[in-house]
């Protein structure tokens, strides 16, 4: 490219959205003059008198964009730090030279600047996009003031194999180049467009921010010469320098963070793999429908930077484990290698004894080994419950890999979504399952769970089936045993409903789920002499190994409970002689729907526990009058702590109503607490264990969850005290009792104070007759009114076509309101009914209430409202 | 309510109106002296009450200077409040009549001014919900009688002085025996099955019962020198919303009436009352049409409030409660009373 003229160095306008012009100036460093944002530190105790800030942070853009993308942190950061953005030589508002400059000079420039500045340590480096090599370059050379690294969407290294990006690739063909890049505005716009994949796009003004410095050719010949600077070939003038941060970069002691936007084309999941793989020890916030400009798209994302940045100035670590201390007994293996039965699948006929399952486990781990599965690998399993899963589990943990389980409740795209963000490394799955995964990178194996022609195999990119990894796992029998591995090793990657936004994935160690299984051993008396597991809600088989109990599955549709009954229960129960059974209440409702069409009861049965989702007393007293000498129980829990409390059916016959769901003490080793909620539903910081508050549920126990998985931001927020901020409300009661009042999110603000939905909703249910209620607030937060709605064809007054969404009559709602008022003392505005409550797709249970707020404020908002134009 | 409270000498305009009667009833309760002045004989409940009544203008200046002899504060609830009609009507009641209220109460010393404004002196037309007293706002009001008292508020609140304090009440939507606009004009159309809704009626609506319209008048009565009540407006309701459709049926089943029977979807009520005004108008026909664009829009928009400024600063909470409200209404209207 031919040297055109230079441009000057020049103050950016007054008027940018977001932007403080205080914060802009220009910095002459030898023949440059660079454009800075920078928010000195204030005068502290600490730093009065020429003192040193806290921290200084040094941000540094990508292309096309300029400072003005961290005008955020500027904003937000504490006043105790320095803050300085750059604009890198060439782009946003610094000086324009003629001729590219390469990464190595580019390193050069910023030290040059910081030498200026003065910057000394700590320093914390923050930067996007290819800002990322250019900070990290400055970082491998002031490692004695640097206190760590953030990186977002950036690369520093093509990892082999990887395509490079299309964007990127069309950019960097020569002829194309300077056309996109630099003749026309397509690539600086391509950026802004590039982010917010989904759901929003950038606002207007924002866009005329980051476009601001760029609207001429001649502005924007530095964002075609960064492209022609991206080493895509060895010979590459940068390769080297980029080579050597990329070799460096392993090297870093530093803490670092990763905070990345999931829906980036250009720098996708692959070089957030590549950059875990060298720096290991990196925190990691993956933002689920965030793009490339993940700080624009996921907001929250500066502040989890800022606070990543307190955290970790101030010496702490990551993630608080230090409690509760564990010493599990539970083995996670195979307890058992006699001949009785492990476990038995009605549905499939099928049995396979403890001998067998042994067999397997350690054919299979050999098997796996052999090709290429390694400890701390983490392999996804999508394969129904049953034997084979069963087998893989105990197969990865006695290899020390981690399991990931992305169950059918998450729905087609929400699983896929899921074990993308899970960054699995191999997959062994049935074929449909294989099929989901097709388009995630999985660097290892693929593995199917059946058997499959060769033109499917090759469809699915099969690389052997389970029965191919048994035969070389059978072959290798005579080697050594997997060496065994360490406690804090992952163990399992589960996944939350997503009932509140993209599911999260919940990562427990070995000992974790050591810990799970020697809590329910004590927690039910489990006596693996004696006792065998009913597991109705299927997923609870593949505890039973561990716990030393055979299992035995219905014939049903495992991912459906509504389609067990009383005979397939029976059934079950008889082929392991059935002890405890584990459903959900959707199992319960189909026994009971069931009792009827069989005489025959489970014999032996001493113990029904019903989870998952809060269950009707009407539907557990029908099935206590089917099973009259069975122990019926409910326990509380989430994916990321489970149990937690339990209560059997007699103490629920016993409390009546209360102020929501009883869901029971503590089980032993299981501390709750309460945060109090304020006028605006905030919770308190601190929780206690005071009795008749209500506030936010925070629970510790042994066999919690270790972290969320690459969500280091919302880890930090819910659990970063070693307890797990639930997102449930609820209260403890003076017998040591926990009731569940409904979800954080869903706690609705009145002038009077908060109001939680769930004992309002079930005395509104109760009044009308529904299965479901939904109690929601209207109007701004602090503010709220409350409407009750109901599902259609109760109290169903004028109904007009194509609404989904009408007023209930007046006998109804006066009905609703008066119950509602006298069990919660709260005014109802309105009553209303809804053609479908929405709810998740797991447990069909949980009403989905923000979405039927937003729906009922726009109906109570009036016609005119929506109807005018 | 007001055991510490003085008696006071109190002018109650537009006695006859159903706000300022019930603010007399409560005024009277209080223990307060109140006299009345009202073009009309003053009803006989009210005279038998104790309130002394002086009949006269508004508008007319030597009425007003009579009637604020001796008076320690003016409720100023006389006012035109029909929905169609030439402006020069509502600003010479609406406007002038207040100015000449205002002139005559300090005139006299009176050391308390409360004006009865209306929440659609600040209301543009889009839903209002857990809205705030906004600042009246003549040249966003939709309606003549809006805009009159919008700009009648506002002169009222410059009025605030050390000498003499003002401060604008605004029941909203009020209901209940006596009141010939909204309650009597529901049960006359529901009587003949003509009550329709407007849109799906889910419009949210706050509503003040009459009786509570009257206790926070003689609230403020009591409260306007307070630092936190002198030179604001207050929105005054109930403080429970309900579903404009709930309230039709409900009216309409105290009096015995079938409920709404059809709804008319909004852009056509808006239309038909584009229709209806305008006709009225040329017709040069007494009282209101059916339908105004202003009334469509009302019965379809959501309008409820946040009351906790109100009832802090008055010292105040509704003493009828909505279902009372309509308890008391069926009860008032078995007695054979008409509204």
């Amino acid at each position: 490219m031919p040297d055109g003229p230079g441009l000057p160095a020049c103050l950016p306008p007054q008027d940018l959205t977001g932007l403080d012009p205080s914060w802009s100036r220009l910095v002459r460093v030898g023949e440059v003059t660079w454009h800075i944002l920078e928010r000195p530190a204030d005068a502290t105790p600490d730093t009065a008198g020429g003192g040193e800030p806290q921290v200084t942070v040094l941000a540094v853009h990508g292309n096309p964009t300029w400072s003005y993308l961290w005008r955020r942190l500027l904003q937000r950061a504490p006043s105790t730090w320095r803050v300085i953005a750059v604009d890198q030589i060439g782009m946003g508002y610094s000086q324009r030279l003629p001729g590219p400059r390469r990464l190595a000079q580019r390193i050069d420039d910023l030290g040059a600047l910081t030498e200026v500045l003065d910057v000394r340590g700590p320093v914390v480096t923050v930067a996007h996009d290819w800002g990322g090599p250019v900070s990290l370059g400055w970082a491998l050379q002031h490692r004695e003031h640097l206190l760590g690294c953030v990186l977002t969407n950036t690369a520093v290294h093509q990892p082999a194999g990887a395509r490079t990006p299309e964007l990127i690739r069309l950019a960097r063909w020569s002829p194309v180049r300077s056309l996109l890049t630099q003749k026309t505005p397509v690539f600086t716009r391509g950026t802004t467009t590039l982010s917010a994949v989904r759901s929003s796009r950038l606002p207007a003004d924002v866009v005329a921010g980051f476009q601001a410095p760029y609207r001429s050719a001649q502005q924007r010949r530095a964002v075609a010469d960064f492209v022609a600077d991206i080493p895509l070939e060895d010979d590459h003038p940068s390769a080297s320098t980029l080579d050597a941060i990329a070799e460096g970069v392993q090297t870093l002691d530093v803490p670092v963070l990763l905070a990345w936007g999931a829906d980036d084309p250009v720098f996708s999941d692959r070089y957030l793999r590549d950059l875990v793989q060298r720096i290991p020890h990196a925190d990691v916030h993956r933002y689920e429908r965030a793009g490339h400009l993940v700080t624009e798209d996921a907001p929250e994302s500066i502040d989890d930077i800022i606070e990543w940045i307190g955290h970790r100035a101030a010496g702490s670590p990551s993630i608080d484990v230090s409690v509760p201390a564990i010493s599990p007994s539970a083995a996670l293996a195979v307890a058992r290698s006699d001949d009785g039965i492990a476990i038995a699948e009605l549905g499939e006929q099928r049995t396979v004894t403890w001998q067998k399952l042994h067999q397997r486990v350690q054919d299979l781990a050999r098997g796996l080994a052999d090709l290429g599965v390694r400890a701390g690998d983490r392999v996804s399993l999508l394969i129904p419950p049953g034997a084979d899963l069963v087998a893989c589990v105990y197969a990865c943990w006695s290899l020390g890999a981690a399991v990931v389980v992305a169950d059918r409740g998450l729905g087609l795209a929400g699983m896929r979504r899921a074990i993308r963000g899970a960054a699995p490394d191999h997959v062994i799955a049935i074929a449909p399952g294989l099929a989901i995964t097709r388009d995630i990178e999985i660097p290892g194996l693929r593995i199917l769970a059946g058997s499959a022609a060769q033109s499917r195999r090759r469809v699915l990119k099969i690389d052997a089936t389970l029965v191919e990894v048994a035969r070389t796992g059978e072959r290798r029998r005579d080697e050594a045993e997997v060496d065994s591995v360490p406690d804090d090793q992952l163990a399992l990657i589960a996944f939350t409903s997503g009932s509140t936004g993209p599911a999260k994935g919940v990562v427990y160690t070995r000992a974790r789920v050591a810990a799970l299984v020697d809590a329910i051993t004590q927690a039910y008396a489990i006596d693996p002499g004696h006792d065998a597991l009913i597991a109705a809600f299927a997923p609870w088989a593949v505890l039973g190994p561990a716990l030393g109990i055979p299992s035995a599955i219905p014939d049903m549709d495992v991912t459906d409970p509504s389609t067990l009954t009383m005979e397939s229960f029976t059934d079950a129960a008889d082929a392991v002689g059935g002890t405890i059974a584990w459903t959900s209440p959707t199992g319960v409702r189909a026994l009971v729907d069931t009792v009827a069409d069989t005489t025959r009861r489970p014999r032996n049965l001493r113990l029904l526990m019903v989870a998952g989702a809060p269950t009707s007393l009407d539907a557990l007293d029908a099935m206590a009058q089917a099973l009259p000498d069975v122990h019926i129980a409910t326990p509380y829990g989430m994916t990321e702590a489970l149990p937690l409390t339990q209560v059997d059916l007699a103490e629920l016959q016993a409390a009546g109503a209360g102020p929501g769901v009883l869901v029971g003490r503590p089980l032993e080793g299981v501390q709750v607490r309460i945060a109090q909620l304020d006028a605006l539903g905030q919770p308190a910081t601190t929780a206690t264990d005071a009795v008749d508050i209500t506030g936010e549920i925070v629970v510790r126990a042994p066999w919690m969850k270790h972290a969320y998985d690459r969500r280091w931001g919302i880890q930090h927020r819910t659990g970063s005290d070693g307890w797990h901020r639930t997102g449930d409300v609820g209260r403890l009661d003076d017998l040591g009792r926990l009731w569940i009042e409904g979800r954080l999110s869903h706690v609705i603000t009145t002038p009077n104070g908060p109001v939680t939905p769930v004992a309002a909703e079930d005395a509104a249910a109760r009044v009308a007759g529904t299965a479901l209620a939904a109690c929601v607030g209207v109007g701004p937060r602090g503010r709220q009114v409350v409407a009750i709605v109901l599902p259609a064809g109760v109290g169903g007054g004028r109904k007009a076509s194509g609404r989904s969404l009408d007023v209930a009559d007046v006998d109804t709602t006066v009905a609703v309101r008066a119950a509602v008022e006298q069990r919660c003392g709260v005014d109802i505005a309105a009553v209303l009914t809804m053609d479908a409550l929405p709810v998740d797709i797991r447990h069909r249970s949980k009403i989905d209430r923000s979405r039927v707020a937003r729906l009922a404020s726009a109906f109570l908002a009036g016609s005119a409202a929506k109807e005018s134009p | 309510m007001a055991a510490n409270v003085t008696p006071a000498n109190v002018l109650v305009t537009g006695a006859t109106g159903v706000v300022g009667g019930a603010t007399v009833r409560a005024l009277l309760a209080n223990g307060h002296r109140v006299t009345t002045l009202q073009r009309r004989a003053l009803p006989d409940d009210l005279a038998a009450a104790g309130a002394r009544g002086i009949r006269g203008d508004i508008t007319n200046a030597d009425d007003a200077r009579r009637a604020c002899d001796g008076i320690d504060v003016v409720v100023h609830a006389a006012a035109r409040v029909e929905v169609t009609g030439p402006w020069s009507d509502f600003e010479r009641v609406n406007i002038e009549g207040t100015a000449t209220m205002l002139h005559a109460a300090r005139d006299a010393g009176a050391n308390g001014f409360v004006f009865v404004s209306s929440p659609s002196v600040a209301h543009a037309g889009e839903p209002l919900v857990g809205a705030d007293a906004d600042p009246a706002s003549p040249e966003h009001a939709r309606s003549h009688y809006a805009r009159s008292k919008a700009i009648a508020e506002i002169a009222v609140l410059a009025a605030d002085t050390a000498d003499m304090a003002t401060v604008a009440i605004r029941p909203h939507l009020v209901w209940g025996p006596g009141d010939t606009q909204l309650t009597a004009r529901i049960i006359d159309r529901a009587r003949s099955g003509r009550l329709v809704l407007i849109g799906s009626g889910a419009a949210l609506i706050d509503t003040t019962y009459i009786d509570n319209a009257g206790t926070a008048l003689a609230a403020a009565v009591d409260r306007v020198y307070d630092e936190q009540v002198h030179g604001r407006a207050f929105v005054v309701s109930n403080g429970q919303p309900r579903t404009v459709a709930e309230m039709l049926t409900r009216i309409a089943a105290a009096a015995d009436a079938p409920g709404p029977r059809a709804a008319i979807p909004y852009p056509l009520a808006r239309l038909a009352g584009h229709v209806a005004a305008t006709a009225w108008d040329r017709l040069d026909r007494p009282g209101d049409p059916v339908i105004t664009p202003f009334v469509a829009e009302q019965l379809a928009t959501a309008h409820w409030f946040d009351q906790r400024a109100t009832r802090d600063a008055l010292q105040w909470s509704p003493c009828v409660s909505v279902d009372e409200g309509f308890e008391l209404l069926a009860a008032h209207l078995r007695r054979g009373a008409t509204i």
